[in-house]
């Protein structure tokens, strides 16, 4: 599955130790951990889903904010428009990460929220053009002109976007961490991520549209993959601008006025 | 305004020929939507990028409305992961790490897009060149945000401290990710030869270069330099320099 180095700034006194041990507890078996006391960070080379480990951060008490993820990285915001806005009925993260600097593999690592249980089709697009919304981010990402198929088929039996399907619980949940062998991150930068109504049938549908798109249905959700820091790169912990910290981020809106500070 | 084009059009042709760096076109867009404001405006609207086949320059495209009457700094910022907001986005695109600047200036973030100026409409349809950017390679803006702020960016000139580092242009009011324009991608797809791999690349006749003006045209505008016909301007079905020997439509 690849394991990769997550990076969390977690909220945390200088030299806490007593936390540090708390903090060991919590992460027990999720893979090695290595806590930095002096800035507050804590890197774990783990297979399980960034939001797992997160969580179990949060369960101790303290706010933590995924700040780095693997090597070359990137990261779409999910929601029904595609574009900033604050709230809307399907959220999610999708990250992606080289496995290797040498050699193709992406690993793709979803989180989203407000689905219907069950399938859906989930592509990546050649476009990040979403001033139409999800409608606007052209066809599946097909580089090399072949028919639509299976993330496990070869190079040309699918399209280079075909990630398959997402399964969404029955909270509307749909959680899942893959490689997929033949991406890469430079080539899916500044194109969208999407996800249909339907499931993806892979190809085998006995119609035309499912060799086009798997007669995945209406799209329902999307993001453009956006560059997003590697461990170790981004040491940025408040907004120069308006002085909102990182901590403070995650309960403010991306701009305008609610963003001030008044304390 | 016409002479200088066909000038500067023949310039970058023949840098081009000479550096023989044929890049494909590319094109990117930015779908700025802000939050609604409290006097229920709401900044919104689109920034594209287009570098053509001399690959030098990228003409930037501002089209937004709902901006107050003013100057607006406006920024390309490092990473476009806007899940834990401005901090997540890193500063400005700054990959040598040098002090921030205005666009002309020798001295400038390569993200430092300057400011915005809005007249008393609120709305801004502005197309510009600049020299820095680019849309390709490792320092691409390709997959970064872009940043529309309240107040004027200073451009490194004032005398508050954050003026070297961020221009001191207040809070955000509009942030969007630079993606992929999907259009940009079919023009490339329908002219394969011109993918700058293929080693006879040179010895291929390649089609003229057409100016193509977007809209009505206007003297302080400068347009980018595209194949025609081409996305995405509406294929114009007259040519320029026109053929035909009656009044071209929009120099009659």
């Amino acid at each position: 599955m690849g394991s990769v180095k997550i990076e969390f700034a977690v909220q945390m006194k200088k030299g806490d130790e007593a936390y540090a041990n708390t903090l060991r507890k919590a992460l027990d078996g999720l893979g090695e951990v290595d806590i930095d006391l002096k800035e507050g960070r804590v890197i774990v080379q783990t297979e399980s889903p960034w939001s797992e480990v997160h969580d179990k951060i949060e369960a101790t008490g303290r706010k933590a904010v995924l700040s780095g993820f693997g090597g070359q990285s990137a990261v779409a915001l999910i929601n029904t428009t595609g574009s900033v806005v604050d709230r809307t009925p399907v959220q999610g993260v999708v990250r992606f990460t080289a496995i290797s600097a040498k050699k193709p593999g992406v690993l793709v690592d979803v989180v989203v929220d407000g689905l219907e249980p069950g399938l859906h089709g989930f592509h990546i697009h050649e476009s990040g053009d979403v001033s139409l919304g999800c409608a606007s981010v052209g066809d599946h990402y097909n580089p090399r002109q072949s028919r639509h198929g299976s993330p496990e088929a070869s190079r040309s039996e699918r399209h280079a976007g075909d990630l398959g399907n997402l399964r969404a619980d029955e909270s509307g949940r749909a959680k899942i961490r893959f490689v997929d062998a033949e991406l890469e991150v430079a080539e899916i930068i500044g194109r969208a991520v999407v996800i249909t109504a339907s499931a993806d049938d892979l190809g085998l549908g006995a119609n035309e549209q499912s060799l086009i798109d798997g007669n995945s249905g209406e799209r329902i959700a999307c993001g453009i993959i956006a560059r997003s820091a590697g461990i170790m790169e981004n040491f940025k912990r408040i907004c120069a601008c308006d002085g909102v910290t990182l901590w403070d981020e995650r309960n403010k809106p991306l701009a305008g006025k609610e963003r001030s500070q008044k304390l | 305004m016409m002479q200088s084009i066909v000038i500067s059009l023949a310039l970058c042709a023949t840098i081009c020929a000479a550096a023989q760096t044929r890049n494909t076109p590319i094109q990117a867009i930015a779908y700025v939507s802000g939050p609604v404001q409290a006097d229920g405006s709401q900044v919104k609207g689109n920034v594209t990028f287009t570098q053509n086949d001399c690959g030098q320059n990228v003409h930037v495209r501002v089209q937004l409305e709902g901006l107050k009457e003013g100057k607006h700094g406006f920024h390309v910022h490092e990473k476009g992961d806007l899940s834990n907001g401005c901090a997540s986005t890193g500063g400005h695109y700054n990959p040598d790490k040098v002090d921030h600047g205005g666009p002309d200036h020798e001295v400038r973030h390569v993200g430092d897009l300057g400011n915005l100026e809005v007249n008393s409409t609120g709305v801004i349809d502005i197309t510009y060149t600049d020299k820095v950017i680019s849309l390709t390679g490792n320092r691409g803006i390709i997959g970064r945000a872009v940043v529309v702020h309240e107040l004027e960016d200073d451009l490194g000139l004032g005398d508050h401290v954050d003026s070297k580092k961020t221009g001191n242009a207040g809070g955000r009011i509009g942030c969007a990710v630079i993606g992929v324009n999907g259009d940009a991608q079919r023009l490339q797809e329908a002219a394969p030869h011109r993918t700058p791999s293929a080693h006879h690349v040179h010895h291929q006749p390649q089609p003229p270069l057409y100016y193509v003006p977007h809209e009505q045209p206007q003297d302080h505008v400068v347009y980018p330099l595209q194949r025609y016909p081409s996305y995405p301007y509406p294929p114009y079905p007259y040519p320029y320099p026109h053929p035909h020997p009656h009044p071209h439509p929009f120099y009659v």
